[in-house]
């Protein structure tokens, strides 16, 4: 290729400059919907705590019993019982360490009168959690072991609630009340990059959690159960209202609640996991509990887990659209291209009968073709820009403005990786777009247009 | 005799033609499957309230503090709120309308074993939520101030009476009247409770709306606190009044501490907030398929336009020999319309595949009917037409005496 190819491919783009600006936008409507859609799959796709993901395994077995035949995949099963729990924990292992969970929330209120209350949703579990997912702190640290069970009033708040409540001070020691109970702060966490809290099983994207308390200290208090449980209809009714009434009795059932999680060194520690785990189904047989007749177990690490869930059906429906959408637009491109190309028969011909080789044809053509490719993928990203605001902007109105505008927008951002997918994807489909045009164009017969 | 023109001229002009009928078909099964999703979604979208939501208010009220004495509190805050200029009426409630709160409520039809259970709203209203909620009474009465039951969640004697909507007592009690019937609700009310009456259908909490049962709500006249049970309070404004006393209650309620407000709404945005979920991905799915339409046509318009400059001579020689310039846009619509069902066809196939992996894959609704595929393929081929009627026009101004000139 030479100068001579650019000026050529330069003076063809501007013969028919409606016809090129056709194709760009063309183009780039199709990449900017692609992306859009392409860009919120992507982000719910992102693996949380991606240094440390593959060692971080979640534990779950099936204890429904045989009637419920409502389908689930294994990541979706209920989480362990509180007597199961516990026993997995203390049980001998190959996890190098375990950490357990649940979901509660609180009404947290600061003893200085003009800071209204706060309605804070976040996890109770024991000391291990923070260093098992990595969590950051600003100030202060996590409660030692003894404060897991004992009850102790004490609390790790998030960066943004310290803002809230103390203006962003050092708040380790200041007290506040916790659904009426006074209650030590002895941490705040820092930024958390995580997305979306996975750990509680919920992948909650809306609001990140803002506080974290001993396991013994929201029994104790019984404070509310807000994740999802998974109670037997018998044992609903003996239990009441398993998110507020007595938590003793929720403790002593069978209903699934407490999230599991395992930190092991390597993936044959995991497969000896679950083969523990697996016998241990089988000694809970023996006592009639677990009675389907073949109870799966999963024991999988943080990477596959997100690929298990996938993202959201709505969100995968949409990419389905867009790439049909993208089809669509390059048939389009197709044709504008065949039109544009053919309209230049006459200088073609004109060419070859010069002695232009069909090579020099093509490259001609091929150069004008990518470099509309290159316009089109930047006219995408700049327009995929305007469709992830409006699709951000539909997400926080379908959700009532409840979300943290902070936390969803990272959903509906485009990064560098996808910038890149977006350029290549254009360039790539529209050289596809192009080979009929230019093969076209290229087996012109020399001088046969010249008769006139 | 056209037509064996047309396709002898598909065999020369091959590439436009596929290009034109696979534009067609993927639009169609982008379009089809957007509406036939976009119809299931929107199944249910704004049913009528039975209500004037405009001018009803609620407050999502949380006590926490264990020294406040709540049946008190309760009373001062209804003070507060009615003393307020706009507000008419007020009652405690735990569900309100388009809001369930807390879920799985039922009536059953008798305290055996083996009763049949119904998904309910369940209204907790005080003495006033008559005037509140303001519905029509079909038969029977409104219960007495008497018989309103008061008392903390644990230990409340839960009412002796209580009235439903027409729908439920249809649903519960098929032909015979429930007036006088006993039903059963969950949770916490194993002992039965007479109906009294029954009232003209409004619109129950979401989960009930979820669940295609809107219409089953029971009115229970009771008022109930405790330590984390939640007593939210439901306010009738004067006409035009609700936004507006919206910080004013807030602020009356925020005058005792050791409570929490989630918020204070006028059931409007409730109202809205229970269909917004699934209107928003419906309205993509029909935006990125008008798109999809407009770029199709614009598509047709460019490649018909392609063949009418490819076939400059032919058409030119048509009307030399006598053709009319009727003729010649007749035969490009022929022949766009041909391409047009060769793709609506293909299409049709397609779209019943996509449906296919859309339903199995990603859980959403399958449904195709034949009769909106139908239209929406009218509807395309109209639109087709359109777009290539614009090159047709253009070819049959041709002069005829292009044949004159040589080659």
């Amino acid at each position: 290729m030479n100068t001579q190819h650019f000026r050529e491919a330069k003076q063809s783009l501007k013969s028919r400059i409606s016809l090129s600006l056709l194709v760009v936008l063309t183009m780039g409507i199709g990449i900017a919907l692609l992306m859009t859609m392409l860009t919120t799959v992507y982000q719910q796709m992102r693996v949380p705590v991606p240094h440390i993901s593959h060692d971080r395994y979640l534990i779950l077995t099936d204890a429904r019993p045989s009637e419920d035949d409502t389908s689930m995949e294994s990541w979706q099963l209920p989480s362990f019982s509180w007597n199961d729990a516990q026993t997995l924990v203390t049980m001998e292992n190959p996890a190098v360490s375990q950490s357990i969970n649940f979901t509660s929330r609180a009404i947290l209120e600061v003893d200085e009168p003009s800071i209204r209350p706060v309605w804070a949703e976040g996890v109770a579990t024991d000391q291990v959690f923070f260093t098992l997912f990595d969590a950051p702190f600003l100030f202060g640290g996590p409660w030692n072991e003894e404060a897991n069970m004992s009850g102790e009033a004490v609390m790790v708040i998030s960066k943004e609630l310290n803002d809230r409540l103390f203006g962003g001070e050092n708040s380790v020691g200041k007290m506040l009340n916790a659904q009426g109970v006074r209650t030590t702060i002895i941490g705040v966490m820092d930024d958390w990059p995580i997305k979306a809290t996975f750990y509680d099983r919920s992948f909650s994207d809306r609001e990140m959690h803002h506080m974290f308390i001993p396991l013994g200290f929201a029994i104790q208090n019984n404070l509310m159960r807000s994740g999802v449980m998974y109670c037997l209809p018998e044992q609903r009714q003996a239990i009441g209202d398993v998110r507020r009434d007595d938590i003793s009795q929720l403790m002593a059932s069978d209903c699934g609640w407490i999230n599991v999680w395992a930190k092991m060194q390597s993936e044959g520690d995991a497969r000896e996991y679950d083969a523990m785990l697996k016998q241990f189904v089988e000694q809970q047989k023996a006592f009639g509990r677990y009675p389907r007749d073949d109870v799966r177990t999963l024991v999988t690490n943080l990477n596959e887990l997100v690929v298990m869930r996938g993202a959201d059906d709505w969100s995968r429906t949409l990419l389905v659209m867009a790439y049909l959408f993208f089809g669509v637009c390059l048939v389009n491109t197709v044709g504008i291209l065949l039109g544009k190309f053919l309209n230049q028969s006459k200088r073609v011909s004109l060419y070859r009968a010069l002695g232009a080789s069909k090579s020099y044809i093509l490259k001609q053509y091929l150069i004008e073709v990518l470099f509309l490719g290159l316009a089109g993928g930047i006219a995408g990203l700049i327009l995929a820009n305007l469709g992830l605001e409006v699709m951000f902007q539909v997400e926080m109105y379908q959700s009532d403005y409840d979300g943290d505008p902070k936390v969803v927008r990272q959903y509906f951002t485009l990064d560098f990786k996808l910038v890149f997918i977006a350029v290549a994807v254009s360039i790539s489909s529209i050289v596809l777009a192009g080979l009929y045009p230019i093969w076209k164009i290229c087996n012109i017969p020399p001088a046969s247009q010249l008769k006139n | 005799m056209e037509l064996k023109h047309i396709l002898a001229s598909f065999r020369r002009n091959n590439a436009v033609s596929i290009l034109i009928i696979l534009q067609i078909s993927i639009t169609l099964v982008m379009v089809s499957n957007s509406v036939f999703i976009t119809l299931e979604v929107l199944k249910g979208w704004r049913q009528p309230t039975g209500l004037n939501e405009e001018n009803l208010i609620w407050v999502y009220n949380q006590f926490y503090d264990p020294n406040l004495n709540l049946e008190d509190q309760i009373q001062r805050d209804l003070k507060d709120i009615n003393s307020l200029p706009g507000v008419m009426s007020a009652t405690t409630t735990l569900e309100v309308p388009f809001e369930s709160v807390s879920s799985f409520r039922w009536a059953f039809d008798s305290g055996k074993e083996d009763a049949a259970r119904y998904q309910i709203s369940l209204l907790d209203f005080d003495d006033h939520g008559k005037d509140v909620l303001n519905v029509e009474l079909i038969e029977g009465r409104w219960y007495l101030p008497t018989e309103v039951a008061y008392g903390d969640i644990s230990s409340i004697t839960f009412p002796s009476v209580v009235l439903m909507s027409e729908t439920l007592a249809s649903t519960m009690f098929q032909n015979e009247s429930a007036l006088g019937k006993t039903v059963y609700l969950q949770p916490n009310g194993l002992e039965g409770a007479e109906v009294i009456g029954i009232y003209k259908d409004f619109m129950g909490g979401d989960t009930a709306v979820y669940r295609d049962v809107p219409y089953n709500t029971v009115i229970r006249p009771m008022r109930a606190w405790g330590q984390d049970y939640t007593t939210n309070y439901l306010i009738k404004a004067e006409p035009g009044a609700a936004s507006g006393l919206l910080d004013h209650i807030e602020e009356a309620l925020y005058g005792t501490r050791g409570r929490y407000i989630v918020f204070t709404e006028v059931l409007t945005r409730t109202l809205k907030r229970l269909y917004d979920g699934r209107t928003s991905f419906a309205f993509t799915m029909l935006g990125v398929s008008a798109i999809c339409m407009i770029i199709t046509s614009l598509g047709i318009i460019g490649l018909v336009s392609l063949s009418v400059s490819q076939r400059y001579k032919q058409i030119g020689t048509k009307r030399a020999l006598g053709a009319t310039k009727w003729q010649v846009i007749q035969y490009f619509l022929l022949e766009n319309t041909v391409l047009t069902s060769i793709g609506l066809m293909l299409g049709f196939i397609l779209s019943y595949g996509l449906n296919y992996v859309l339903a199995t894959q990603f859980n959403n609704p399958s449904l195709i009917e034949l009769k909106y595929w139908l239209l929406i393929a009218l509807v395309l081929w109209l639109i087709n037409l359109l777009a290539a009627s614009i090159p047709a026009k253009r070819a049959a101004n041709i002069d005829p005496a292009i044949v004159t000139r040589s080659a």
